[in-house]
């Protein structure tokens, strides 16, 4: 067993295993990306555009802006749906929406929590289930689309 | 511990107590409170949070960036630049619209104070839901059964309904309220009148709650 | 023949796992979630993961590459690629989609056989040049 696994290949794997250590930490602390610490999972999972592709013809956008934003551009087809005016706008995704039609919701990138919060209200009140909120928001449609 | 090494470690470690007296004595702006939490009273629209400070350094200071996170929330002050020794405060104002539940909205502040990080204000604010649905749409395949399905509207509060009751429904659905808990919860069962046929009902009522308020509420029905 | 198939590997294996590690360093947050739809560890460490793996990636990679602590490096390697092979024959089980994982379980199951086929023959690699560098090893 020595002989496979030597003395030498295990300094040499625990070096390299404590010298990632070094640049990990740094990312956790600076990184411009880096993930949010949180305990708990997001309740609403995060999905970026390029995973979408395969389903992107039967997805319902939501766009969680506010009617301004909305009605200056939008995500074709996109339903508006805030906590503004939910009592207002709810029927209007409800008349498109088809039972079991995956739901993904956006707001203007990812730094706004507003998608987060119109998701989850549609997973409570709605009992929803398949519900997703697009990573990078708006931002990130106009730069896959301006490309 | 060779000598050399704990001299350099002790030269490091005042340098770092020099800087970061050097660093307090600069600091711009002195908080009351970074975070305010609050309930929002029943059919408030809105619900202001004041944000006290003053400049403990030396110098002036300048807000150059006054940013909520939310559309949601709007935040104000009197005036920009601050001379050492004076006061002032921010008013955050969170617009209700129809949002239920604890709402955390984040003011970001910045500004020319050297070496003073961006600071977070919080505006917590619990705006109670007077009735809860659980759940708000009941929804039948096509080719199902149009069997009774029901919903629960609670009371979300402590104060009890007195009565509820439904408006006239559609024809396409039949509907029956009864009580489960007197006063806290009730069971409004919906089920389609004619099966196989595709309907987008609102099922609308009012409650009436102890101290009168009236809490209109709404339920959908689909088949699809 | 053997050199020659010993420093094919040695591209292929640094040279994938360096790319694929480079890539994942410029966007934690991503690499975080891809992890997180195997659903297999709590959210805490899912999020040291995705901060220490790429790094450890990219290490073990160059050091393939540059043939410095190779075996270290290889010993690594293989281990990561059992890892993954196994969290994929997981949530093939499980019925995973792990391409979205953004809602839940899935029909699609297409991306998870090639990546379990690309892990299996990647660890496969690291095995053999193991293997080859071990003669070494031993003096």
């Amino acid at each position: 067993m020595k002989m496979i696994l030597p003395r030498s290949a295990w300094r040499e794997a625990t070096a390299l295993l404590l010298l990632a250590l070094v640049p990990a930490l740094a990312t956790g602390w600076g990184h411009p990306l880096r993930p949010v610490w949180t305990w708990a999972r997001p309740a609403v999972p995060e999905v970026a555009l390029a995973a979408l592709k395969p389903m992107a013809a039967t997805v319902l956008w939501v766009d969680a802006r506010p009617a301004e934003a909305y009605v200056s551009g939008h995500i074709p087809g996109a339903i508006a749906l805030n906590e503004d005016e939910w009592e207002r706008l709810l029927p209007s995704l409800l008349s498109v929406w088809q039972p079991g039609q995956r739901i993904v919701v956006y707001c203007d990138s990812s730094d706004c929590a507003t998608s987060q919060a119109v998701a989850l209200r549609l997973q409570r009140e709605l009992q929803i289930e398949t519900v997703a909120v697009l990573r990078g928001g708006w931002k990130s449609w106009q730069e896959a689309t301006h490309r | 511990m060779p000598l050399p090494l704990l001299s350099a470690l002790r030269v490091v470690a005042a340098t770092l107590m020099l800087g970061c007296f050097a660093l307090g004595a600069q600091a711009g702006l002195t908080w009351e409170t970074l975070r305010i939490a609050q309930t929002a009273p029943a059919g408030a629209t809105e619900v202001v949070g004041l944000y006290r400070f003053a400049n403990t350094g030396n110098s002036p200071v300048t807000i150059t960036s006054l940013q909520p996170t939310c559309g949601c929330t709007t935040a104000t002050l009197d005036k920009r630049t601050y001379a050492p020794g004076e006061a002032g405060e921010i008013k955050a104002t969170l617009h209700i619209g129809n949002r239920v539940g604890l709402q955390e909205k984040v003011i970001q502040i910045v500004t020319d104070a050297p070496d003073e990080r961006p600071t977070t204000l919080v505006l917590a604010v619990d705006i109670p839901e007077l009735l809860t649905y659980v759940p708000r749409l009941l929804h039948w395949k096509k080719v199902d059964a149009p069997d009774w399905k029901s919903a629960l509207l609670n009371a979300g509060t402590a104060l009890s309904i007195r009565t509820i009751t439904l408006a006239p429904p559609s024809k396409e659905v039949l509907t029956e309220l009864e009580a489960v808990e007197e006063g806290r919860s009730y069971r409004l069962k919906i089920k389609p009148a004619v099966a196989g046929q595709p309907i987008n009902v609102t099922v609308a009522g009012t409650a009436v709650l102890a101290d009168g308020t009236k809490v209109p509420f709404s339920l959908y029905a689909l088949v699809r | 023949m053997k050199p020659f198939l010993a420093w094919s590997g040695r591209i292929v294996l640094g040279g994938s796992f360096a790319v694929a590690a480079a890539l994942k360093v410029q966007d934690p947050a991503t690499f975080a979630a891809d992890i997180d739809h195997f659903r297999l560890l709590p959210y805490p460490l899912t999020l040291g993961l995705a901060l220490y793996l790429p790094w450890l990636e990219l290490f073990c990679g160059a050091a393939v590459l540059v043939r410095r602590h190779e075996r270290g490096a290889l010993l690594v390697l293989a281990g990561l690629c059992a890892g993954f092979a196994l969290a994929l024959a997981s949530a093939w089980l499980r019925g995973l989609d792990i391409s979205c994982g953004c809602f839940g379980h899935s029909a699609i199951g297409s991306s998870l056989l090639p990546a379990l086929v690309r892990a299996v023959v990647l660890g496969l690699i690291a095995v053999v040049l193991y293997r080859l560098r071990l003669p070494l090893a031993a003096n």
